[in-house]
């Protein structure tokens, strides 16, 4: 029920807007001058003001003025109606922020109308107000689970690497938006062998996250895992090949489980003898830098996970020395473009690297992650940068 | 003078003897304030008429609180006086047919 307060000093004129007004079933409010209106109006939040402008006390541009600078009520509309017919005085009363400026002696069915319209752009303008109120709570509430999904994300990544004798491990990893697509471990399997792992998983946001921690579940050191199995001889465990994670992982999680596929490179090393066992699934190919500086890429590999065995994994055999170092990185890195849309590529990648010889494991980790930046002169990467390294110390 | 035959909406009929009360009075005042030379008040009185009277159906009412509106403001004050024993006059001369 919409409702109108009709504000005259004169009765006659209140008289007859309410019998023009009451035909149309409004709830009506009267008052007789500019002060009574503004108890009114802030009080009962009219849906429209008729007002009129020559007041004892307090007259209608003053009272329109006050009206407009009140918070609740400055988005009322405000209709004059006066006597005053020079267009000086609509103009006033327009620029003093009312909706409309209909001249006395009026015109009923004029008076109807305009009533209506403005009634109606003002329920309009309510319900604008509401939706954009409810759209801005639900993207609130969409950054908030994005965030808590970052949360859960990064608890999964690792807090500390391994100690190992006679080896160095670091990593660095920087998320492209809230929550990245990408997650990584590197730990301990037993006395001789640890595993190094990164997932990659296709698009970004709370989707990617979800995945990344299946995966994840998948791949955790104790319990359920299937990196390794129980057997019944001594010492009542296998490690699972690479190969078998990467084809279980395939089995596992088909495209169209999560509408999603993800790449994998998947390393256990045998930390007693050098002797590195691996497998990749459509990811970037690992990179042993020697110490002599040259450089060897394990290039075996299949496509990524999720497709059904289309294309057989394979797995791959490598060997490192005392002096030798190992990355493992994400696609974030190599096609990262600068504002030219020129990618930063694995030569560039490469080079950094052997040029880092020198330096210390975790230094040259911080230098690559200079040099891309530089590079993207000043533009934000588009994805998930991760790196993970270790070296065979001397 | 003859009388003026205005038709009006039986929607106001009730309205019509407050209104003709107030009508009345607003002539009272007129005189008063002429009297009293207050010019000011006098074109207040007569841009109130003006307002009032076309909604109700009294056209003549708005003409004549238009000219005294004006009369006043331009110092015309003799022309005021003729036009509200005018007002006064009509005001006594009319027969109303509701519809």
């Amino acid at each position: 029920m919409e409702t109108i307060l009709i504000v005259d000093d004169n009765a006659d004129n209140r008289n007859l807007l309410r019998v023009i007004l009451n035909k149309h079933h409004y709830t009506l409010f009267e008052a007789e001058n500019g002060l009574e209106a503004m108890a009114i109006a802030t009080s009962k939040l009219p849906d429209l003001i008729l007002l009129d402008i020559m007041m004892p006390i307090k007259d209608g541009y003053e009272t329109c003025a006050e009206l407009k600078r009140e918070k609740t009520t400055q988005d009322i509309p405000v209709i004059f109606l006066s006597a005053r017919d020079e267009t000086s005085d609509k103009v006033k009363g327009l620029e003093l922020g009312a909706a409309d400026y209909i001249t006395k002696p009026f015109n009923k069915a004029e008076v109807v109308a305009r009533v209506k319209t403005h009634l109606k752009l003002y329920g309009l303008a309510r319900s604008l107000v509401l939706a954009n109120e409810n759209l801005k709570n639900k993207q609130k509430k969409l950054d908030e689970d994005l965030a808590a999904a970052a949360q859960i994300q990064y608890s999964l990544i690792p807090s500390t690497v391994p100690e190992i004798d006679h080896y160095s491990f670091a990593y660095r990893f920087e998320p492209s938006d809230l929550s990245g697509g990408d997650i990584f471990n590197i730990h301990r399997l037993d006395e001789s062998n640890v595993v190094m792992y990164i997932v990659d998983v296709s698009g970004h946001g709370v989707p990617a996250a979800m995945v990344t921690v299946a995966v994840a579940q998948c791949l955790r050191p104790h319990g359920r895992t299937i990196i390794k199995e129980e057997i019944d001889t001594t010492p009542f465990y296998k490690i699972t090949t690479p190969l078998d994670v990467v084809c279980k992982l395939d089995e596992q999680f088909p495209i169209e489980r999560f509408e999603k596929f993800f790449t994998i490179v998947y390393l256990v090393l045998n930390t007693k003898t050098g002797e590195i066992r691996y497998s990749n699934a459509g990811h970037p190919f690992p990179i042993i830098v020697r110490k002599s500086g040259q450089l060897e890429i394990l290039e075996t590999g299949g496509t990524v996970i999720g497709l059904g065995d289309v294309v057989p994994f394979e797995e791959g055999k490598a060997q490192i020395h005392p002096g030798d170092r190992l990355y493992l990185y994400t696609d974030g890195i190599v096609e990262f473009s600068d504002k030219d849309e020129e990618y930063f590529g694995e030569d560039r990648l490469y080079q950094e690297l052997v040029r880092h010889r020198a330096i210390s494991l975790d230094e040259s980790c911080d230098s690559l992650l200079d040099t891309l930046r530089v590079f993207g002169k000043g533009l934000k990467p588009q994805d998930d940068i991760t790196l993970v390294a270790l070296e065979y110390g001397l | 003078m003859s009388s003026v035959t205005l038709y009006i909406e039986s929607d106001l009929e009730e309205l019509i003897p407050g209104f003709m009360q107030n009508r009345e009075k607003d002539v009272r005042d007129l005189r008063i304030a002429l009297a009293n030379n207050d010019m000011d008040e006098v074109a207040l009185l007569g841009h109130s008429l003006k307002g009032v009277g076309g909604g109700y159906g009294f056209d003549f009412v708005t003409e004549m609180g238009r000219e005294i509106e004006e009369a006043s403001k331009t110092g015309q004050n003799v022309l005021v006086e003729q036009l509200i024993e005018q007002l006064a006059t009509m005001l006594d001369n009319i027969t109303i047919i509701y519809r």
